[in-house]
Parts: structure tokens; sequence; C-alpha cells
């Protein structure tokens, strides 16, 4: 009993960042970003009606100040055996876009898939080491749940429907992820002391182009920048 | 001394003498010879394997015994046992007090039923008596009297030991309820710990540690030496199989396996990290293991590795070396050696899969045996089976084009070059080299082989027929060509790869994509009008080509010409020909000649001949020598029989009956290495190796010189040829042994093979096997749209032809027969099309057959579906459709979808001809489970929505019947069953694409550069 009461401590101490950090820290891209593309959405009048103004592609979408967003950051090859959190990812089809574009999720969280568009979209999901899913949301079916069993590196999940809708999953078997927002920046919280290596990934630069780096968490906080940079002409 | 000799002629002392000598000698020979047979070596293999595998089973055990600690119900339950334990215990006296009772009354207990046994025994020999006195009618007042006793008696003593019975009953079922609650908690516990009990009675007979003291002291003396003949742990173990024969001179014997006596471990899983000879079989659930197919005991080992079973040392099994590397290791390690006087040999890993092929040879490709498979493949490509007579390629067609009407389609110069060297022309064709090999290049083996080319062209021209052709209409748009050559599927069966890929590596994918040749320099071998003829109708130049009828219009064919007619090689076209030299003619005119007249007639013969008739009689001859005719069509040669040894038992020849001639230093003395080399290099056994590593040719004439082809075959294709070869043996199986011949079987078989004659799975993907059409799919959609779209996996899948997956149940039989009769559009996206093939209706039903036996599906005629139009079903169907938005893809009629041209599906007024009802069902609950990768979404269904909320969205019927997701997709499949409309909507799609394209996203162009 008394095992099992310090083992519960123990945890709790971990778990509750008495001894584990947070990694925070900006993405940035340097050099000349390239036009975001505009969604021609005509083929879907449901879809074309919900934007006032054109909706563009979210493959690249950086601030002026060159602040890199959707990137995920995530810390490879940690061991991790606290609880999967089972509060459910929401994953949004709104004006036939995806939201978020990017995401991140650990296997066995639940993902709730919404549709709050009033048209039909597919949602099919193409991963390799999961199983692939490909389902119909008719304009009234607002929401359905799923998951998935194994981590895996990024792939898309998209809508054969509205051929433009296209975002990006990776599947984790820890907690240690983020994905930055249109400021850059990201926080990953309750990182254990020590030493990892962290990537970041962006669709644009794709799985050949993925950025690493060593971060070392040590008493309460560590930061961790990436800088993307324009690729140089062969 | 007086003589002791009595009278003896020998020595009785020197007798003594030598009788003492060597009753020594014998007692240590005896010795020796069981100290030797103590120490075989096997038993260190077996000594060792026991170690590690009680070391596995300790660490099962502890694993378990962790797992259990961790258990709380584990926990739980020895807790409560426990408690139970001791209450147990403080019944005790109790109990002893009950035992007491039972040990008194148990003599009084036995006692009473004996009496009653007794009595009851008398009484029924009296009863039978006076049964016997009654029926002979005999008086039995007497015996009446002593029954009547007697049944008094019997029933007393029973009543006595019928109290007895229920006292010890009684107390029994005193000390069951007591033992009960432990019994109970001890069952609950076993049902947990059985895993690990088993694992500890495992190891109570492999461990001495884990032994009792009597098992200890046994497990030392069985294996102690002389004795260990009695039950020995280590000993020669060894599987006999019966029905399978051993040919031992001319004496079928049952096979005797005793692999396993050292390869402890083969059957067991848990050492397939182990290190040789202890490890699992890397495939123990298809052999060895109990519940593989074939499992150790009823195939043994050598049946399908060679091999002698009976040997229980490295050397005496027979194992072979891979190459000489392990040669050299197995002599330093083992001091290895060939077992010469045994024919069987153990194939050498790289040929195991040749095996396979004595029972499974009828199926293509054999699974699991890639290699094999490979070497299959690449026997059908090359056409070995064409020279070389093979029952089981015996229907195959010929490999290399008809000859026929080649005089339209080419000229003589060019098929002189050809014929000289093919692979100047196209360096990856299958037609193989016959000229300028090893023993025919010295520089008047040269002059002649010149000589005999320009004779079988005459000859061949001579005979060749009229092609009925009709001009080409148009001049053709190239750049359209290159378009329509990329996209309408001519890439799942050809290559346009003008110069040697370096990574090119050996498939079956690869043999897919070269069912035709690599369509470079046209515009040197033929010409504008035969290719116009030949695109827009294969058959009418030769009714057996493969090449299907791709109904191209005559703009298309028009333009695919004007596109592959640019491809010329211009180098190749520049080797000069020569004339034709009279003397060589003459030379090689008499050789022929001489085969069937004396001296004088050839002189006279030759003298009457023209140079053209010599031409043509040395070419027909020539033709016949070379055996051209066996791949192509010639006139002259229909009835001619092939001129290669029969292959059939190959694999089962003597070694001795393999010529090595000069090179028996060099190349190991195995069957395989003799047909490796062969295949490699055909003409090596015409030549001498030199010592400075040069060879000269042998003193052979022209026509003696080995004639088998040079096919520049790749070290991958040749270990697969080999492994082929090495499984044709004329192995009797016995039928039980072999792959049940049932109506299934013999269609799946026949239907493998047509559609890999007919490379089907060039184009269509099947069970995740073909689909070499996949990476031509990608650059078309780089041409069209961009590189991100040709990258999206999915994409090229939607665009290459359909998976074949489940087609045996998904599409109604009668209309597949139609369909691939007259081919109608189906999938209105798609640019690639299905060909017209001109098979019979026998071959047809064949592979109609074939996808429905391989789904399990023998029913041929089926009712139709049953619907009524507008019922509540029909109605619901159509509100399920609207709201799952099925015509944003579909057609439906005419009408075309809402969604742009990427993302069309076929026209769903097609359905109801076209598919099963049942396979739709399948199909709806999840189309990725039956086509991965589909677009297709599973259609939704509302079945756990509240009932008035699906009344209000769905309607009410649609509500009616929301609990039954069957009836809710028999109502889908009704409301298209009841579709009514245009069903060709081909000049609608035509002309959508022409004005609109297919809409596909493509990413603005960037400063970024090409890299991305």
């Amino acid at each position: 009993m008394n095992k099992l009461l310090s083992s519960i401590t123990l945890s709790f101490i971990v778990t509750g960042g008495l001894i584990a950090g947070e990694i925070t820290g900006v993405v940035k891209y340097i050099g000349k970003p390239p036009k975001a593309k505009r969604l021609r959405m005509d083929a879907d009048p449901v879809c074309a009606a919900s934007h006032q103004e054109a909706a563009k592609a979210e493959t690249f979408i950086v601030d002026a100040n060159g602040n890199l967003a959707n990137v995920i950051i995530y810390l490879k090859g940690v061991k991790y055996s606290g609880k999967t959190p089972m509060e459910p990812v929401e994953l949004d089809q709104a004006g036939c876009v995806y939201s978020p574009h990017v995401m991140g999720v650990m296997a066995g969280q639940p993902v709730k898939i919404l549709n709050s568009d009033a048209t039909m979209h597919n949602i099919h999901g193409l991963p390799k080491v999961n199983r692939e899913f490909n389902f119909g949301m008719p304009k009234t079916l607002k929401e359905k749940t799923i998951s998935f069993d194994k981590s895996e590196d990024v792939f898309v999940v998209k809508c054969d429907v509205h051929p433009w809708m296209k975002s990006f999953t990776q599947v984790f078997d820890h907690p240690y992820f983020a994905v930055t927002g249109t400021n850059g920046k990201f926080s990953i919280p309750n990182v254990p002391d020590g030493t990892y290596e962290a990537i970041a990934w962006q669709e644009r630069f794709g799985s050949k182009r993925t950025l690493s780096q060593q971060v070392t968490v040590k008493g309460g906080s560590a930061t961790l920048n990436f800088n993307f940079e324009r690729p140089k002409k062969k | 001394m007086v003589s002791d000799q009595q009278e003896r002629y020998y020595n009785i002392f020197k007798l003594n003498k030598w009788f003492a000598i060597s009753s020594i000698l014998f007692t240590g020979f005896w010795v020796l010879t069981f100290a030797d047979d103590y120490n075989r070596p096997w038993k260190k293999y077996q000594i060792e394997f026991r170690k590690m595998e009680i070391e596995k089973v300790r660490s099962e055990i502890s694993t378990k015994q962790e797992a259990l600690e961790g258990n709380e119900d584990y926990q739980l339950l020895l807790a409560q046992l426990d408690l139970k334990q001791a209450e147990f215990n403080n019944q005790q006296g109790r109990i002893n007090e009950v035992n007491q009772e039972l040990e008194r009354i148990e003599g009084a207990f036995y006692s009473s039923n004996q009496n009653y046994q007794f009595s009851k025994a008398d009484f029924d020999a009296v009863k039978y008596q006076l049964e016997d006195y009654k029926f002979k009618n005999i008086n039995t007042k007497a015996l009446q009297k002593q029954f009547d006793k007697l049944e008094i008696k019997t029933k007393k003593a029973f009543l006595i030991f019928e109290s007895y019975q229920l006292k010890v009953d009684s107390l029994e079922a005193i000390i069951r309820t007591l033992n009960s609650s432990i019994k109970e908690t001890n069952d609950d516990l076993f049902t947990l710990t059985k895993d690990r009990d088993l694992l500890e009675r495992q190891l109570s007979k492999l461990d001495p540690e884990a032994m009792s003291l009597s098992n200890k002291v046994a497990n030392i003396v069985r294996d102690l030496p002389v004795i260990d003949f009695i039950d020995p742990y280590y000993e020669v173990k060894q599987v006999v199989v019966n029905d399978l024969k051993e040919d031992l001179v001319y004496m079928g014997m049952p096979k005797v396996d005793r692999c396993m006596t050292c390869h402890v471990g083969i059957n067991k899983a848990g050492f397939e990290d182990a290190p040789q000879p202890y490890t699992t079989h890397p495939r123990l659930d298809e052999f060895a293991g109990g519940s593989s197919p074939h499992p150790m005991s009823e195939y043994g080992c050598t049946s399908c590795h060679g091999g002698r079973g009976r040997g229980t040392d490295f050397i005496s099994s027979g194992h072979m070396p891979r190459n000489e590397k392990q040669k050299k290791e197995w002599k330093k390690k083992y001091n290895w050696d060939y077992l010469h006087y045994w024919e069987n040999k153990m194939l050498p890993v790289q040929y195991t899969e040749a095996g396979c092929f004595k029972c499974h040879g009828d199926n293509m490709p054999v699974k699991g045996a890639p290699v094999l498979s490979l070497g299959m493949s690449t026997f059908e490509k090359a056409g070995c089976y064409s020279c070389h007579q093979m029952d089981r390629w015996a229907d195959a067609p010929k490999p290399g084009p008809s000859l026929y009407k080649m005089a339209s389609k080419t000229d003589r110069d060019w098929t002189y070059r050809w014929i000289m060297e093919p692979r100047a022309f196209r360096h990856n064709t299958w037609m193989p080299h016959f000229f300028k090999k090893g023993n025919n290049s010295s520089p008047q083996d040269i002059l002649r082989s010149e000589q005999e080319s320009l004779a079988m062209i005459e000859y061949l021209y001579e005979k060749s027929e009229d092609y009925e052709q009709v001009d080409k209409p148009y001049i053709g748009d190239s750049e359209n060509g290159e378009l329509l050559v990329s996209s309408y599927g001519c890439m799942g069966c050809h290559q346009i790869q003008p110069e040697e890929d370096p990574d090119y590596i050996p498939s079956m994918q690869n043999i897919r994509l070269e069912q035709g040749p690599n369509l470079i320099g046209l515009g040197s071998k033929t010409n504008e009008k035969w290719l116009f003829n030949w695109l827009k109708n294969p058959y009418s130049y030769h009714p057996g080509t493969k090449m299907p009828n791709m109904r191209l219009s005559d703009e298309e064919a028009s333009d695919i010409v004007a596109y592959l007619i640019q491809g010329k090689t211009t180098e190749f076209d520049e080797t000069p020909v020569p004339g034709v030299d009279q003397k060589i003619l003459n030379e090689i005119t008499s050789d022929f000649l001489s085969q069937l007249n004396s001296t004088s007639q050839v002189a006279q013969k030759l003298e009457s001949m023209s140079v053209e008739e010599k031409l043509s009689y040395s070419g027909k001859n020539l033709i016949g020598h070379y055996g051209c005719y066996s791949c192509h069509n010639i006139q002259g040669f229909e009835e001619a029989k092939p001129i290669g040894i029969a292959l059939n038992h190959e694999g089962s020849k003597l070694i001795s009956k393999l010529d090595f001639g000069f090179w028996h230093d060099e190349i190991p003395h195995t069957k395989w290495d003799w047909f490796y080399n062969k295949i490699n290099e055909p003409e090596k056994f015409d030549l001498i190796p030199n010592d400075d590593g040069s060879v000269s040719v042998k003193e052979l004439k022209p026509l003696e010189k080995s004639r088998m082809p040079w096919y520049g075959l790749e070290d991958k294709e040749i270990t697969s040829l080999v492994t082929l070869i090495m499984g044709l043996v004329k192995d009797e199986i016995p039928p039980t042994k072999l792959p049940e011949k049932t109506p299934q079987y013999l269609a799946v078989t026949k239907g493998e093979q047509f559609i890999h004659t007919n490379n089907c799975l060039g184009c269509h993907k099947l069970d995740d096997e073909g689909g070499a059409i996949w990476p031509a799919t990608a650059d078309w959609l780089r041409e069209v749209a961009d590189n991100t779209n040709a990258e999206d996996m999915s994409l090229v899948q939607s665009f290459s032809p359909p998976l074949l997956n489940t087609q045996g149940r998904k599409t109604q039989p009668q209309w597949l027969l139609k369909w691939f009769k007259n081919v109608s559009m189906i999938r209105p996206h798609l640019q690639v099309r299905m060909p017209s093939f001109d098979y019979t209706d026998e071959e047809w039903n064949d592979l109609i057959s074939y996808f429905q036996q391989k789904d399990n599906l023998d029913l041929i005629y089926e009712d139709p579906h049953d619907f009524t139009l507008n019922s509540s079903s029909f109605k619901a169907g159509e509100r399920i459709a609207e709201m799952g938005a099925c015509i944003n893809c579909h057609f439906y009629g005419q009408e075309k979808p809402k969604q742009d041209a990427l993302t069309w599906a076929p026209n769903l007024v097609l359905t109801k001809e076209r598919l099963r009802p049942e396979w739709l069902v399948e199909w709806f609950i999840n189309p990725q489970d039956v086509m991965p990768g589909t677009k297709m979404p599973a259609p939704y269904i509302p079945t756990e929505e509240p009932q008035n909320s699906i009344r209000e969205v769905w309607g009410s019927d649609v509500a009616q019947i929301s609990r039954d997701s069957t009836k809710l997709y028999k109502s889908l499949i009704d409301w298209m069953w009841g579709m009514e409309g245009r069903k060709d909507v081909s000049s609608i799609v035509r002309r959508h694409l022409n004005s609109q394209g297919y809409g596909f996203i493509i990413e603005e162009e960037d400063d970024w550069g090409d890299e991305w």
C-alpha cells in the first residue's frame, strides 16, 4: 500500500510539473515567402458563399515578421508511460476548409470531426500505419469521433468532394508536441528534465526538409527556436 | 624340457598370449566404439539447445510471474485463498472428527456392501433356476421357498448397506463443503496461472534444477554411456513420412528426415534470432510448424530442401554452400566437402524455392515464393519453353512477334542489323543474341554470321505475305500523341526508355512493363503506314498478338504515330550491311546440302542453284537450325518441332549427364552451377579456359557449335531461372500431398495464368499486386497538372485503371461478358481505357469464372434484385442519396456531377445492370476495405440518432427503417435500381473535358524553383 501511495505521489510530481518544464519558442521563416494561392470553390456554391473574401491556401502562412504558422514541433523518440488525455482534439470542416490545417494527436486520444458546413463532406484519411478511413458527413451530421491506434508520421486528411480541402495530422505516442500559431509561437508543457532531439515539420518543406536540434530542459523551462530558410536553387 | 604339446599342432602358451592381446584390443575397440558413438556431433547441439530452452522457459515464467504480481485479481484471489485456508484450518478439529468417524465406519461399510452383493448373487442364481424350472415344468415348490428366503435376506442386506452408504455420503459431503470454497478459489487462480503452470511443468522436464530428486537422478542415468539406448534425453530425432518415397536405387523407401536432430528449434517459435542450427524456421506459419499447411511430420524437410535426410552430421546430410565464401567458411569450420555419392544434394539457400515448384507449379505466381515466381515469369518472357519443350507451358503462345507479314513492317537492312545484334537497337530487348557470342566471334565466324543473316532475311522476305493497309489519313500531332501514349494505358505494357536504366532491378512488376517492346527507335524500325494500321487494329496484322485494340480514332492513331515515329537509332542505322559473299554462301549451302547428299551430288546441286536459291535454301535451313520459328511465326515451319532438349525433369538430371567440358576446375561441380553458367554464357562449354584467364574455342564446325542464344540476363534473373530448373523434378508425389484439385482450384490456377499471360496486372491492381502503370499515371499528372498532384498517391490511384479486388463478387457475370466484348465508358474521369481484346467466349468465361471462384462465389444465375418503384424503401434511398450528395461526383444519366471532373465517378444509371446488390452492401459498409485508397466515402446512414430527429431531418421513409442498416443500404440499392436515363455519357464527358478540363488544384508558380 505504501508503495502504491508513493508511486502515485511520484507520478503526480512528474506530471504536476514540479520537476518538469516547458519548452517554448518561435518558428520563423527567412526569405521571400511564396504567394498564397486563392482557392477556387465555385464547384460547390455552399462553400463559395461561406467566404466573403476568397479563401487562400494555407500551405504557407507567414506574417510580416517571418513568423511561420502550422509547423509541428515535437520531441523524437521519447518514452512516455503516462496517461493519454481523453479530451478530444477537434478537426472542423468550416467554410470548406479544415481547421486546424495541421494538428497533432496522441494515439488513442479521441478526434472529434465536426462539420460546420451546410454541405456534404467526405473525410478521407490516408495514413500508412493506421487504418485508412473515408466516410461521408452529410450536412446534418455535425460530428463524429474517431481515434488512431498507433503513432505515425504526418499524413494527409482530405476531402474528395472538395479537392482543395487538405489537412495534415501526425499521431504521437507521447504528449510532447505542439503546432505553431499564426504568431509562430508554440509551447510544449510538462516535459521532464533531460536532453531531447526536437523536430520541426512544415508541409511546404516536406519530410525531406524537416529541421532538427537538441534541446535541454532543466529546472522548469527551455527555449527552442527554429528558422526555416528559403531553399537555394540548385 | 619335455614338450607339453599333447598331440596339438599349436602352442597353447602362444595362443593364450594372442588371446589375451586380442581381448585387450577388443575391449579397447569396444570402449572406443562406445565412446565414439557417445560423442556424436549432434549431441552437443542438443545439449546447447536444452540450455537455451531452459533459459527461454525461465524468462517466460518470470515474465508471466511479473504479470501475475501486477494483476490485481491475482493478488485478490491469493488473499482470499489465505483467508479460506485459515478458515479451513479453524475447522480442522471438525474435519478430523469427521475423518475419524469415516474411518471408523469404513470396515462396517465395506462388509455391509459385501454382504449385500453376495446375497444378491445367491438370489440371482436361484431366480434363474426358478425360471428355468418353470420353463421345463419341474416342481418348484422347494425352490420357491429358498427364493423367498433369499429375497428377504437380500432386501435386509441392502437396507443395512444403504444406511451405511448414506452415512458415508453425509460425512463426505461435510468435508466437501469445507473444501469447496478453497477449491473454487484454487480454480479461479488456475485460470490466471494456467500459462505459468504449464511453463513450469515444461521446465520441470527440461531443467534439472526444477526436477525432483528421483527425476534428477534419472535425468543423469538415462544419458549414461552404454545404457543410453533405453530412453535417452539426447537422441537422434527423426520424422518418417511413409507416403513420400525416396528413390534408393530402384527401391522406393519412405522418407526419413533427421534434420531436427541438430536443427532442434526448427519447429519451435521463439528461437528466430538464435544462431544456426537452433534457429526457428523463418516461415513457421507456412512450414514445419504443427499447425502450418506443411507440418514437418507430414512433409519432412528434404522434400523441399533436398539433401540426405538420414544424415546426422553436417557433411553426411548434404549441406551445400551458397557461394565460394561460404564454402571456405564451412571448410574451415566443419571440414566440409561434397557428399559425392548423393545425387539429391541440399539446395543452397538462394535456390530453396525450387522445392515449391513440384507441387505448386500450376500457380502463377507461386505465392510466398518470389524468386521462383520471378523465375517462371522470366522463363515465359524469354520464351525458354519455345525451344525447350515443357508440359507446364505446352499451350503458351509464341513469345516473339509473327513474321508472316514482316515485309510490310520493316525492311531488309533493319532486319539484318537487328539479327546481328538486337541489343544495339534496343538495350533491353528480350530477343537474344545468336551471333557475336564467345564461340562465333572470330573474324571468319563473323563473316559467316553476316552471310547467314542475309540468307535468313532472303527466306523471310521471300515468304512474307501481303498486308492490306489503309493510308494514314492525317499528319498527326506528335505532342498530342505523346499525351495519348502517356494516358491511354500504353505504359501498362510498354516503356519508352531510350537509355539503359542503371538502377534496373528485375522483378515481376518490371516484367509487366516489358509485356510489349520498349517503344524506342520506331522511326528506324518501321514506317508510318504500318504503325497506323497496327495501332488501329493489331489483330489484322497478327490474329494471335497480345497487343489489344485500343479503339483509337484515326486522329488519335495518327497523333500517336507522329509521336512514336520520331524515335530514331542513328548509330544503329549506320551499321553497314554487306553484300553476298558467294564463297561463304557456297560453304553454308553445302553444309546443309551435305546432310542429305553425297559429295558429288552437293557439287552438282551447288552448280545448278542461283544465288537467290542458295540464299533462300540456306536461309530456311538456318532458321530451322537456330530455331527462329520456335518464337516467331514463319512460313513453312508450322509443324516444326522445338530444337532444344525438353526440360520437364531437368532438375532431376544426373549430374554425370551434364558436360562440364573443360571447366571442371573452374565451375563448382553442382547442377545449379552448371545451369547458371549455361544461362549466363550459353556457349561456355564450347570454350576452353587458358591459364592466363583468356579462353579459346574448341575445334568445332559451324553447325556443331552451341546454338543457345545469349539473353544478357542479370544475376537475379539467372538465379531465379536456376531456381525454376532445379524445381523441375520427377519426384512422385502422392495426391494427398498436393493441393486438392477442386473446381475452384482449377479455375483459379487457370485464371492466374491467363491474367499473367495477358498482363492484366500491368494496368490493374489485384490484392495489392500489379498496377505497374501507376508511375506512368503520376508522370501524366505531372504533365497535365503539377508535381504536387503527381505525388498525391490517392490521385494517382484514381487516375489509374481500377483495382480488381472482389471483381467476382462485384459485377454481374452476364454484364461483365457483354462489357468485355463491347467495352464502354464506366469511369468518366479516366483517360486510361480498357482495350478491346478478341478473346474467345471460352477464354472470357474462364476469366469470369476465375474472378467468381476466387471470391468463393460459384453461383452464376441469381435472382434479380427485387424492388418496387416509389415504395417507401425506394424513397428512403432517394433521401439518403440526396443527403449523401452522391450526384456531387456520380453521373445520374445525362446529368453531370456537380463537382469538377477531377472527382467524377461512374454513371449511377449503369449500376443496376452492372453490379451485384450483395456486393453493394459490402461496398457501402466500408469502401476502403474493398478498394483501399478509393475516393468513395462510406455513405452516411442515420442509425444512431434519436427517432424524432431522424424523422425531422431525413423524413418518415428513412425513419421507419432507421434501426436496420441492411434495410437502409437496400433502400439505396432500390433507388439505383429504379433509375432510368442515359447510359452512354461519353460525349458529354468529352465536351466537358475539352471546354473545362479536370479542375486540378495547381499551386501558383512561385520563384522557389523546381526543386520543391
